[in-house]
């Protein structure tokens, strides 16, 4: 079975798009063949020996991502959709993502208007607290990545074949076993490519909960603007993400 | 004389007889001109005429479809891209196309595309959108040359199809179901991966029904010689090429090669096809279906034409045995069917033909094969016309159809480029009919069987269109290659992954404001604007509650802010650093023969040995060592080195975009 894992050095990041799962890094080792430097993280895709399996895995993952690309690609809408006040709950119920958000915001207003009682406040505190600081969390993933080496490895059988490792300008370095096979070879061209486009993904997604935070903003007229709306529009593209990555 | 009357290949289904009488030069010429005879006749849209008379005038000069240097056969330099209808109907189709558009992304690298078409837009509006140029040859770097349109012709029209052909290598596919759109990208990435080789084999059936002229004239004006002219090329020596017309070029052997057991790699057929009239039950199913010799022609056939006497994409069975196999139909009809009659005159015609536009059933069930598609057909849409490959005096002239078979059988050249050929007559064709018209506006007289002539070979050329993605290649074996088995390969049961995110349906009319699930609220300021929450004006944060209240929710929402604020700057800084350090790009492999006993620090390899390296300047500049084995080229290194370097060039250039892109939303969403 594949496993595509994401040796993540940001405490508390979240998983990039794709198929990827979060692991924390480990403690720091430069022996030989350990895993790269500190401040990098690690993308590493573990393939079954079978080449067909592992093709079939590396193009479900692909498959994976670009749905979450492609419901990157309506989050605006439907964002826009909520601050309009154009969500029908007629046909087939309101989808989590624009429940969240409108239930942050409801909340938001009553206790705006005073109404909530002090418990309903420290709820309500409690959950803007946290879609902060899981966005705080993301934005230090984001600049990490900006700034880092991406190193991606692929693995078949848990046995490294090829390493690659991305530098934030662009520089590419990669290693590969001798008499690397032509197939291998393009198992692990599939898997940088899955990894450098989950990377990219991740980027969409940060300037995509940015432009939604500017539409989530005309929702609370606030003098400091979309800055207070980044929790709120974090968490519904958050929820949209993993709501694509279930289905 | 035959030749003194132009024959239309169709034949109505519905009654039996042919679809459209054939006419004299004279009745045509009358047709095309009309009353008041003007160059719009022929394309009303004056961009397109344009474009036609430059490409006419490009191909002269140069004979560059692409811009000057860049190699057209080549995907990764000439690009890939793919038409979606704008909306969310095409989340799905582009999600069970996955595995194709994954693989021509890495073949195209920094020139694979992804597109919206917005409702009728033109070719002109949907380019220039785009930022690439109406006209003149391709420019990679503003919009690949091969580019794939998805959606039936009712969401893209069959003209935009003609009109980007004319400057792009353009294909279509349209399937009722995303289980077909799945099989279809496997069915290419399995061909393009080398899992079927087929062996060197073209098949020309050419229908000649009794008592029929255009048949007769098809098969022996065309069909014949062309294979004639195939097989005698200096390039033909391994091929096996068969020639099946007249009482051969029945349905049952056809069936034999379109999946059966004598499946070729190349297929030519020219008949008749079906036609049915407007809205008759098969019309969707059956239009453009191949009429087999088992028709006995005009004479002898009356009334509705049975199904057994045609091949539809219903004589398809579940066993048939496609994958890799390119066709090419000459038919009416044979690859869709516009709404409209496309006669720009309506005389004697009906201005509507079908309900609605609609690709062939024949092809798309070829493509969609379950078993493993054929990789692309070429076929007409609308009416095929016999002088398409017979002069004025009845000569042959086919030499657009032998370039075309020949590059795609001889030099390996994707079937929209193939096409190529079609499309430069196409444009040379309505230069000089555009030419004719206006002379004959200021008075010259020009002989109506030229004009009915040229008009006809215009039609014809510009109808031809790919259906398929227009980069496919014949898969063939190697050369001196034996196959293991003559077993023709297929592919595993390929259905589309479950579409994961259910697009919101924007067309909803949903005009009233929804109520927030919980909490409903107090203050009265939804109105118009949704879900406003007025603020206190003053304090930033002491109204809002999300970061707590009071002070400490104050404290919390400027320790925020402050720390977005750092973050923004320190972006802007690493952007200001990629754009000096993009100067120069350098890639390099190296191998080692235990990857667990290489030091891996700061981004090199310790330890490893370094085999390739790429280094670019912005000037153009580049370094390259390249790996050896002995005293050759180690071309599988250097083949996994050069993939890198295209995959740094895609990544860097992405990375800058969304750097940039990062940078701005974050000082936009402080201001």
């Amino acid at each position: 079975m594949a496993t595509f894992e994401i040796i993540e050095p940001i405490a508390g990041a979240p998983a990039p798009p794709g198929p990827w799962i979060t692991c924390p890094a480990p403690p720091v080792s430069f022996s030989a063949g350990a895993a790269p430097e500190t401040g990098s993280p690690v993308w590493r895709v573990n393939l079954p020996s079978d080449p067909q399996a592992a093709r079939e895995a590396l193009s479900e993952a692909g498959r994976g991502l670009r749905a979450q690309e492609a419901a990157l690609d309506l989050a605006q809408d439907r964002i826009r959709r909520v601050a309009s006040g154009g969500v029908s709950f007629a046909v087939g119920g309101t989808p989590a993502p624009e429940r969240e958000l409108m239930g942050l915001m409801s909340e938001l207003r009553a206790a705006e208007s005073g109404v909530g009682s002090f418990g309903m406040r420290e709820t309500l505190s409690s959950g803007w607290n946290e879609a902060e600081e899981k966005f705080r969390a993301f934005s230090a993933q984001v600049y990490e990545t900006l700034t880092n080496y991406a190193v991606v490895e692929t693995q078949v059988d848990l046995v490294l074949i090829g390493r690659t490792s991305v530098g934030w300008t662009g520089d590419v370095r990669s290693l590969m076993v001798s008499d690397l096979r032509p197939d291998h070879a393009d198992l692990h061209r599939s898997a940088l490519t899955l990894a450098l486009n989950s990377r990219a993904a991740m980027l969409r997604t940060f300037t995509t909960v940015l432009r939604g935070a500017a539409i989530v903003a005309t929702m609370i007229s606030s003098p400091v603007g979309a800055v207070t709306a980044l929790p709120a529009a974090w968490k519904f593209i958050d929820q949209l993400l993993t709501d694509t990555r279930s289905n | 004389m035959a030749s003194d009357q132009i024959f239309f290949n169709g034949v109505n289904a519905s009654n039996g007889t042919y679809a459209h009488q054939p006419l004299t030069a004279d009745q045509l010429a009358a047709l095309i001109r009309g009353d008041d005879p003007k160059p719009e006749s022929i394309d009303p849209d004056t961009d397109q005429l344009a474009a036609l008379k430059d490409r006419n005038d490009q191909v002269k000069a140069t004979g560059f479809e692409v811009k000057e240097g860049v190699d057209p056969n080549d995907i990764s330099k000439a690009g890939w891209g793919v038409i979606f209808p704008a909306g969310p109907q095409s989340v799905a189709i582009r999600e069970a196309l996955g595995e194709l558009l994954d693989w021509r992304s890495r073949q195209a690298g920094q020139f694979y595309r992804e597109f919206d078409y917005l409702p009728n837009e033109s070719k002109a509006s949907f380019l220039s959108r785009q930022g690439a140029a109406t006209s003149g040859a391709a420019d990679p770097d503003k919009l690949p040359y091969y580019l794939l349109i998805i959606g039936s012709p009712e969401e893209i029209s069959y003209r935009f199809q003609y009109q980007l052909d004319v400057q792009y290598a353009v294909g279509r596919i349209h399937f009722d179901n995303l289980d077909d759109y799945a099989r279809y990208a496997h069915s290419v990435v399995s061909a393009e991966r080398g899992e079927v080789k087929l062996p060197r084999k073209a098949v020309f059936f050419g229908v000649q029904n009794d008592d029929d002229i255009a048949t007769a004239l098809a098969a022996n004006g065309l069909v014949r010689p062309l294979a004639s002219k195939i097989a005698g090329h200096k390039y033909a020596a391994d091929w096996d090429v068969q020639t099946v017309i007249g009482e051969e070029a029945r349905k049952d052997r056809l069936s034999q090669f379109l999946g059966g057991s004598e499946t070729p790699a190349i297929l030519f057929t020219a008949s008749h096809g079906v036609e049915f009239d407007n809205g008759d039950p098969r019309q969707i199913a059956h239009q453009g279906a191949i009429l087999c010799q088992d028709w006995q022609g005009p004479r002898w056939s009356y009334g509705r034409i049975p199904e057994n006497l045609y091949f539809s994409g219903d004589d398809i069975g579940d066993g048939a045995r496609l994958l890799g196999t390119i066709a090419f139909c000459f038919a009416c009809f044979g690859a869709g069917t516009p709404r409209d009659d496309d006669f720009p005159h309506q005389k004697g015609f009906q201005a509507a033909i079908a309900p609605h536009a609609f690709m062939a059933r024949l092809p798309q069930r070829l493509l969609a094969h379950p078993k493993g598609g054929a990789l692309a057909v070429i076929g007409h849409v609308e009416r095929a016309w016999t002088f398409s490959f017979n002069d004025a005096s009845g000569r042959p002239q086919i030499g657009t159809f032998e370039s075309a078979m020949r590059s795609l059988m001889f030099a390996g050249t994707p079937v929209g480029m193939a096409l190529e050929f079609f499309n430069n007559r196409y444009a040379e064709l309505a230069t000089g009919l555009t030419e004719d018209m206006e002379n004959i506006r200021n008075g010259t007289s020009i002989s109506p069987l030229d004009l009915s002539t040229k008009w006809t070979e215009h039609n014809d050329a510009r109808s031809y269109v790919v259906i398929g993605d227009p980069a496919v290649r014949l898969p063939l074996a190697d050369r001196g290659t034996a196959l293991i088995s003559n077993e023709r390969a297929t592919i595993p049961t390929i259905t589309a992954a479950t579409v994961s995110v259910r697009p919101p349906d924007l067309s909803a009319k949903t005009p009233t404001p929804a109520p927030p699930p919980v909490a409903p609220p107090s203050v009265p300021s939804a109105g118009t604007q949704g879900w406003v929450v007025q603020a206190q004006v003053g304090d930033n944060s002491a109204s809002f509650g999300i970061f707590g209240s009071g002070e400490k929710g104050s404290e919390a929402m400027n320790k925020f802010t402050t720390s977005l604020q750092e973050f923004a700057e320190r972006l802007g800084e690493t952007l200001k650093r990629a754009i000096e350090d993009a100067s120069h790009l350098e890639v390099e492999t190296y191998v080692a023969d235990d990857l667990s006993t290489v030091n891996y620090r700061e981004g090199d390899f310790s330890g490893a040995q370094l085999r390739a390296v790429t280094r670019m300047a912005l000037d153009g500049d580049t370094q390259v060592v390249v790996p050896r084995r002995g005293d050759l080229l180690d071309t599988e290194l250097w083949a996994i080195h050069t993939s890198m370097v295209q995959q740094a060039q895609a990544n860097r250039a992405e990375m800058i975009r969304a750097l940039a892109a990062a940078a701005a939303g974050l000082f936009s969403s402080l201001k």
